[in-house]
């Protein structure tokens, strides 16, 4: 259980800003900030613009157990419950937030769940007549709202990666990933290191590469049958196709933008199964927060979703040993189980089981924010620049509880979050949206360029213009 | 009305039976009044795309295209495609795709000759780039392509073919940029208003060939079937019949039904199933793979082989195992030498009490947890995809608490729980009992007679399905089910169209499930049916005909 090892520190490049010419406009490639773009004092970029902040969702399935998760008292000073233990190192960076309520609940547990804490829509539930049961998001999900403000400035506009393969795949986009443009746009997450490295890192034209400009123009022909396709279809199908253009236009922008002048790190080399069939759920964990740490720190992409384990899925704990209950008899070794299925048996190995997976989430959440804060950047860290939202999709596991979802929210958003808070209870269920909404307005340039988030549909509401006061700076 | 209509077909198909040794069904020229459904613009599956490539360039091509993966909705990955959107990450990867394809392609210079159709004159040779555009565009898009659309793609090949001065730089761009264009990735399926009922909309003849070749081979149509469409073959139900009959002898025709199977059975990850290593140590990716090559093989056996009464998937007495399979089963392994393939058909134990796809050790296995079976999983499967009959999901805040096994040593005793707690009953009530009758097989399809040193009763009182013992009584109980012959039509339908059936096509469906009964429940000749019927060949008028 305790095979973590420290992330050591990335070794970043030179650092700079460059900007790529394109036909109707500039995109901007990321790279890492350059200590010497940065002004006097190290808190701007020598143009006066402010460092970029960051959005990280971040998901683990099938809740927690509450009476070993949510701390005692309240403050900065409380102690970490079992369950939290793995984030003390980060402690001060982390706010604990308990006793919020997912006012979007009532219809299907971890659908539920996910729609409402990362988008705050209530989920479309797609009648099946007859057929399996499916549903998807109300709404776009947070990190797209944000992406759609701040994504635009960089090469690759939002990331999804997630680590554990083993998630729910059969009812719907809502729980096959936690980012959704549009109800009808999911956006899946890559789960394969080296693609994601590829996509990171391998995707760029090189500048003097002439095929560039001809991929560009194939595209314009495709972007052209687009618009004929246009005039015969359906008023969705349109929408469908204006989704497409949109994506055209911003391939263009790639391969017609100055790769970056970011130091390639590595190929990652990570099996994708262990020879027993499970997954390394570490040593995927642990490639794939280096390549989002890199992504973030060569400001390849200001926003991103990590779908570590899914909401309902099925992830092996394999890692666990046998637990011992010699006054229960009945107890099975859980290690290739699936995980939500083992969630939902309310017996004392089983829960023993699922109170043991949720420390292993958090290390993993624990490596993560110990990586990004490893980093420089400013005067602070990496992660003292980023909002991550850090939530399960129900409550105390086995019962889907709407209240009491696992949360915390990690990093400071260049000051715009507060930190050091600890622990923070809701005296009154306050809606999980309410922290959704602050950590999205957190990483905007105003907050007034997303007032409000989510939306209501009949008695389900998660429509708040309220971020919550607690974690607001 | 549709019922006496339905009646008077089954008549005449049962007329025809029996007045013929190999009975052609009539042909469908009559078709009760329904209402069709809208026909979303639908993404190729990746199977789809791979094998539509294959159709243009050949094997090498398509063995480099990487296509995004599908998204299943409903349980089938047409409907996923049917209501989802591109996104960045798909569109960057159908470029990748696109310019890999182009580039082998440009190393079958065969091929590329014949959809050239002439010798380039240099890299100006514009007439040369159009002829090409033309053919490899028709491929790609279903249908002949208009002359702006010739004009477009060809200006994108002049470009490059001047810039670099090589007639051929221009042809793989044009590939590439054909290769991305919605009209490939996206099948298009409007159609024309009827006259007299604007609300409705007929599929053209390419529209049509390009729904029917998807669904039977996997694949857009190819020239021979692009130019039976221009020849007006398709025009006729007869026409239709008979081209549907020619894909279905295409060998292509049964990798199409496996990945439908693959779906309906909800087999695609069998292979990511895990078990619990201690209690099931012969449990591996490999013999994963051999429980669903059996599943394919029976379904081979009775739909291509013998074109048999679909029912025996239920009550087959048989089946067909590998080395690894037979000693699952407790049968004699294939004799060394008997058979390349290494399989071979063997007739089951009667004590084990097998009864078809419902004792099939991939279904078994895939509709249970790591450590024991789930009746509850295995209910609903059998609900949904034998009877169509879906089920609302737990509540929210509901305790799931069941005994644990030293005081319940069956599953049905640590169960009872959810029939005797009203609030679980009312769902569980109809889905449990199903799952108890095949208790007598283990988490892995092992057969069984005790579990924790008890004995297993596997006889139920189902609310209405009746009383059973066991597989062979549970799959009598199902074949008496009328829903049964419409929950694989409905099902075939969802797989072929992209989309849930509307209530305002039930009764084109109810006469296609009539045909299908009378005919002695064959799938070979419900596909021909199906795929040549008013129902496949209508969708809804584009916004309802309103737009214009």
């Amino acid at each position: 259980m305790s095979r973590r090892k420290l992330p050591h520190e990335l070794k970043l490049g030179r650092r700079t800003l460059l900007r790529g010419a394109l036909a109707g406009g500039l995109v901007a490639v990321g790279l890492p900030t350059l200590e010497a773009m940065l002004d006097d004092h190290g808190t701007r970029l020598a143009s006066g613009a402010e460092l970029p902040r960051r959005l990280l969702t971040w998901l683990f399935g099938n809740g927690c157990r509450l009476e070993h998760w949510v701390p005692a008292t309240q403050g900065p000073d409380y102690a970490l419950t079992a369950e939290l233990a793995p984030l003390a190192n980060v402690k001060g960076a982390c706010s604990v937030l308990t006793g919020f309520r997912n006012y979007v609940a009532g219809r299907r547990g971890h659908h539920d769940g996910v729609a409402g804490i990362f988008s705050g829509h209530p989920f479309i539930q797609l009648d099946p007549m007859g057929a399996p049961y499916a549903s998807k998001f109300g709404g776009p999900s947070i990190d797209q709202v944000v992406a759609d403000v701040i994504g635009t400035e960089t090469y690759i506009k939002s990331l999804q990666l997630g680590v554990s393969k083993r998630h729910l795949q059969n009812q719907g986009p809502t729980l096959a990933t936690m980012s959704h443009r549009s109800p009808d746009q999911p956006l899946m997450a890559e789960r394969d290191p080296g693609k994601l490295y590829d996509k990171l890192f391998m995707s760029f034209s090189p500048p003097d590469d002439p095929s560039a400009g001809l991929r560009a123009l194939a595209l314009d022909a495709v972007l052209e049958d687009a618009q004929s396709l246009k005039k015969r279809v359906s008023t969705s199908d349109r929408q469908r196709i204006d989704a497409h253009l949109e994506s055209i236009f911003q391939l263009q922008k790639q391969i017609l933008a100055i790769p970056p002048n970011c130091d390639v790190p590595q190929k990652p080399d990570v099996e994708p199964y262990n020879p027993d069939g499970t997954e390394p759920l570490y040593e995927l964990n642990e490639a794939m927060a280096r390549l989002l740490a890199m992504a973030f720190s060569c400001d390849l992409t200001r926003v991103a979703s990590y779908m570590f384990t899914g909401a309902s899925g099925g992830a092996q704990f394999h890692m666990l040993p046998p637990s011992e209950f010699p006054e229960y008899p009945g107890g099975t070794d859980y290690s290739h189980a699936d995980h939500h299925n083992v969630s939902h048996i309310n017996l004392p190995y089983e829960q023993d089981f699922i109170h043991k997976s949720v420390i292993v989430s958090m290390e993993n959440l624990a490596f993560l924010l110990e990586l990004l804060a490893s980093i420089p950047e400013g005067t602070g860290s990496l992660l003292d620049q980023c909002a991550v939202l850090a939530a399960s999709d129900v409550g105390e596991g086995w019962i889907h509880s709407e209240i009491d979802f696992p949360i915390v929210v990690a990093g400071g958003a260049g000051g715009r979050l507060k930190t050091g808070i600890g622990h923070y209870r809701s005296p009154s269920e306050e809606s999980v949206t309410t922290i959704s909404l602050a950590c999205v307005q957190a990483v905007l340039p105003s907050p007034d360029d997303v007032p409000a988030i989510g939306g209501t549909l009949g008695v389900y509401d998660g429509y708040t213009d309220t971020p919550c006061a607690a974690i607001v700076a | 009305m549709s019922r006496a209509w339905a009646l008077a077909t089954a008549m005449a198909v049962v007329a025809a039976a029996c007045g013929n040794e190999t009975p052609p069904l009539p042909p469908v020229t009559a078709s009760p009044p329904f209402d069709p459904a809208d026909a979303p613009m639908r993404r190729l599956l990746a199977s789809q795309y791979t094998a539509s490539i294959g159709v243009m360039f050949g094997a090498t091509a398509a063995q480099v295209a990487t296509p995004p993966g599908d998204n299943e909705l409903h349980g089938y990955t047409t409907i996923g495609a049917a209501q989802l959107s591109m996104t960045d990450d798909l569109v960057a990867t159908y470029e990748i795709s696109a310019r890999a394809v182009a580039s082998a392609a440009m190393g079958e210079a065969a091929r590329i000759a014949e959809l050239l159709d002439c010798s380039p004159q240099g890299p100006g040779d514009r007439a040369c780039m159009e002829s090409f555009v033309g053919r490899a565009g028709r491929l790609a898009f279903r249908r002949p392509l208009a002359e702006e659309e010739v004009e477009r793609f060809a200006d994108v090949g002049m470009a490059a073919s001047q810039q670099l001065g090589d007639f051929y730089a221009g042809v793989e761009l044009a590939i590439v940029a054909l290769l991305q264009a919605p009209s490939f990735l996206f099948v298009v399926e409007t159609g024309s208003p009827i006259p007299a009922e604007p609300a409705k909309s007929r599929l053209d003849g390419y529209e049509l060939a390009a729904r029917m070749s998807l669904f039977l081979v996997g694949a857009g149509p190819d020239e021979a079937l692009l130019d039976a469409v221009a020849a007006g073959e398709l025009d006729t139900p007869e026409g239709v019949r008979e081209a549907a009959r020619s894909l279905l002898g295409d060998p292509r025709a049964r990798a199409a039904l496996r990945h439908f199977f693959d779906e309906y059975l909800v087999l695609r990850d069998l292979g990511t199933t895990s078990k619990d290593p201690s209690r099931f140590p012969s449990w591996s990716p490999a013999l994963a793979a051999s429980m669903r090559e059996e599943t394919m093989r029976l379904m081979a056996d009775i739909v291509w082989k013998r074109d048999a009464d679909l029912r025996e998937l239920l009550t087959a007495d048989y089946t067909f195992v590998d080395e690894r399979l037979a000693a699952l089963y407790g049968v004699d392994p294939p004799e060394s030498g008997s058979s390349e393939s290494g399989w071979a058909r063997v007739t089951l134990p009667t004590a084990q009490g097998r009864s078809g796809l419902l004792t099939h050790a991939s279904i078994l296995s895939r509709q249970a947890h790591a450590t024991s079976t789930s009746p509850t999983y295995r209910g609903l499967f059998v609900l949904e995809r034998f009877l169509c009959k879906t089920m609302p999901s737990a509540p929210n805040d509901v305790v799931t608490e069941l005994p644990p096994s030293s005081t319940a040593p069956t599953m049905r005793e640590r169960l009872a729980v959810h029939l005797e707690d009203p609030s679980c009953a009312s769902c569980h009530a109809p889905v449990d009992p199903i799952g108890l009758a095949l208790e007598n097989f283990d988490s892995i399809g092992e057969h069984r007679t005790k579990e924790n040193g008890a004995t297993i009763d596997a006889s139920v009182d189902h609310p209405y399905l009746g009383s059973f013992d066991g597989a062979q009584s549970l799959a009598l109980a199902l074949l008496a089910r009328e829903e049964l012959a419409s929950c694989i039509v409905r099902n075939l339908h969802r797989h072929a169209t992209g989309h849930v059936e509307t209530k305002g096509e039930l009764p084109a469906i109810d006469a296609l499930v009539a045909g299908f009964v009378a005919g002695g429940h064959r799938l070979q000749p419900l596909l021909v049916d199906l795929v040549s019927s008013e129902l496949f060949r209508t969708v809804a008028t584009v916004d309802g005909g309103l737009s214009e």
